[in-house]
């Protein structure tokens, strides 16, 4: 029934252009619309002016890192209801609680988990909806 | 310990009175009637021989003066005479016990007071020694959240090219690969090998950098040769120059000013600073200045002093922020500016140019306009300075790091 649907949209903000390039091959490939933004400030005023339907959040970035992006996109009443993934290479436990804590749905390992794999858990996700 | 102390104060001085004439042994001796205590060894009178003592001698003094009386029925001359022979007598013995036990008292008075001595300085010194236990302690604790901030920072920038090595490699075993156009299948086998590349830069100055983080990095004087710095900078040059070309910056290398310019040192370990030290400001150096709107550029200049060589490397590129030019030779640390510019820098290299070049005795600073470019310059002494004779062993290759 999902399916039918017009595509979802996905917001990936991460910092490193080739992951950027990689990730958005596999979820075009999936069928996703792909947004991207380089850092949490261009990130935010992304999903302010598209709503994307997910956001996928790196934690260590420059301009704004993902931990203050997610209270901010949690705070803003537009950006609250959508959920967001972070999607980092940065292990430790605190920091996930944290992110946990702040709203993230899930913490999800780079190196651990692959794009096919994040694409499918993105998918399940919108299924329950 | 305080109260025993306050105790042995209000003690009387041996020898004192409360008469004038202290001197006066009978005076002395009456001073200290049985009702009093003792005046050496301050216990009561039942239980202080020498109190005893006083009153036997006094009482035989009188007990003789007495019996003379009796016999004689009168004062005769002679029973006077006695009785002042054994006062004399015992006034002479009672002196000589006296002093003995003066002198005892006075040993065990010096003795009490060095043990008091002794427990004070044992006192400072276990004070001492907890003071140092604690800094220790602390100190180690630093340096275990050091190692584990290390640990978090480093395995995060090797797990960054691993991802995408991984992630790539998964996508390029499913079928839906094939779908993707031949320029996008190229592009993601290059991002493969770019981040192969990367990651092992990455490893090569996380092991530069642990090695030099437990034992400082000293020369040794079997690798030690004569190095001519421009020479050496014209090779380097050959090597890099390819990558500004790309980059579209001009890279250039000044005519040297001065006579003397070489230097002694450890080729590698040279090559290796400098390296860093170029490749950084090629790599923060964009092709063209967004404030100033200046072709990118990144000069390189030699020149020598007395008993140094100078080597400046100045570019127009991003710059650092003021705040963080002091912290900018620590491990780990990039220019906030630097992460949005590229985004894995291992965050190593400017701590391993440091280790290198304090190792060869000279000095590097930095001066730095955020957005308008920053300059590098090492200075180093032409003789070098004291080397280790012996070689040790050195595992991790130099490598062109990044900061």
């Amino acid at each position: 029934m999902g399916k039918t649907n017009r595509p979802k949209k996905i917001l990936l903000i991460e910092d490193d252009p080739t992951q950027v390039f990689m990730y958005r091959s596999q979820f075009e490939m999936d069928g996703f619309v792909f947004l991207s933004a380089p850092n949490g400030e261009e990130g935010l005023a992304l999903a302010d002016k598209e709503i994307p339907d997910i956001i996928l959040l790196d934690i260590l970035m420059g301009k704004l890192g993902g931990m203050e992006t997610l209270e901010i996109l949690k705070k803003d009443s537009p950006t609250k209801i959508i959920p967001v993934f972070i999607l980092t290479n940065f292990v430790k436990q605190e920091i996930e609680q944290q992110a946990r804590q702040l709203g993230a749905e899930e913490y999800i390992i780079k190196s651990q988990i692959m794009p096919k794999e994040i694409s499918k858990m993105i998918k399940k996700r919108f299924e329950k909806q | 310990m305080g109260a025993v102390e306050k105790k042995i104060n209000t003690r009387k001085n041996i020898g004192d009175s409360n008469y004038l004439n202290k001197n006066c042994w009978l005076i002395k001796n009456l001073n200290y009637a049985p009702y009093k205590r003792c005046q050496y060894c301050e216990l009561k009178f039942n239980h202080c021989l020498f109190l005893h003592y006083q009153i036997v001698s006094l009482a035989v003094v009188f007990l003789f003066f007495i019996f003379f009386i009796l016999i004689e029925k009168r004062l005769s001359p002679l029973s006077i005479i006695t009785v002042f022979a054994l006062i004399i007598v015992y006034g002479y013995f009672f002196n000589i016990s006296t002093e003995k036990i003066v002198k005892a008292n006075f040993f065990l008075k010096k003795t009490k007071n060095e043990l008091n001595e002794l427990m004070d300085n044992l006192e400072d010194k276990v004070d001492e020694q907890t003071k140092n236990l604690q800094e220790k302690n602390t100190h180690l604790q630093k340096l275990l959240k050091m190692r584990s901030e290390f640990l978090d920072i480093a395995s995060h920038q090797l797990r960054t090219p691993t991802s995408v090595i991984k992630g790539t490699a998964s996508m390029m075993i499913d079928k839906d690969f094939e779908r993707l156009s031949h320029e996008v299948q190229s592009q993601h086998i290059n991002n493969i090998w770019q981040k192969s590349v990367k990651l092992e830069e990455i490893i090569n100055d996380i092991l530069s950098a642990s090695e030099m983080d437990t034992e400082k990095y000293e020369l040794v004087a079997v690798n030690m040769e004569k190095i001519d710095i421009v020479d050496m900078i014209k090779k380097i040059i050959d090597e890099i120059h390819f990558d500004a070309e790309q980059k579209g910056i001009i890279l250039e290398l000044k005519p040297a000013v001065g006579k003397v310019l070489t230097v002694e040192g450890e080729r590698k370990y040279l090559k290796q600073a400098i390296v860093n030290l170029i490749n950084n400001a090629v790599k923060y150096t964009p092709e063209k200045n967004d404030l100033t709107k200046e072709k990118g550029r990144v000069i390189i200049e030699v020149s020598a002093i007395v008993g140094k060589v100078l080597i400046k490397i100045s570019d127009n590129g991003i710059g650092i922020p003021k705040a963080e030019l002091t912290k900018l030779f620590k491990k780990f640390s990039r220019g906030s500016n630097a992460k949005e510019a590229y985004t894995d820098g291992s965050g190593l290299g400017l701590f391993i140019v440091k280790e290198i070049i304090d190792g060869h005795g000279g000095q590097i600073t930095v001066t730095s306009d955020e957005g308008r470019g920053s300059v590098f310059t090492i200075s180093l002494p032409v003789s070098a300075p004291q080397v280790l004779a012996v070689s040790k062993p050195r595992t991790a290759q130099p490598s062109a790091l990044r900061r």
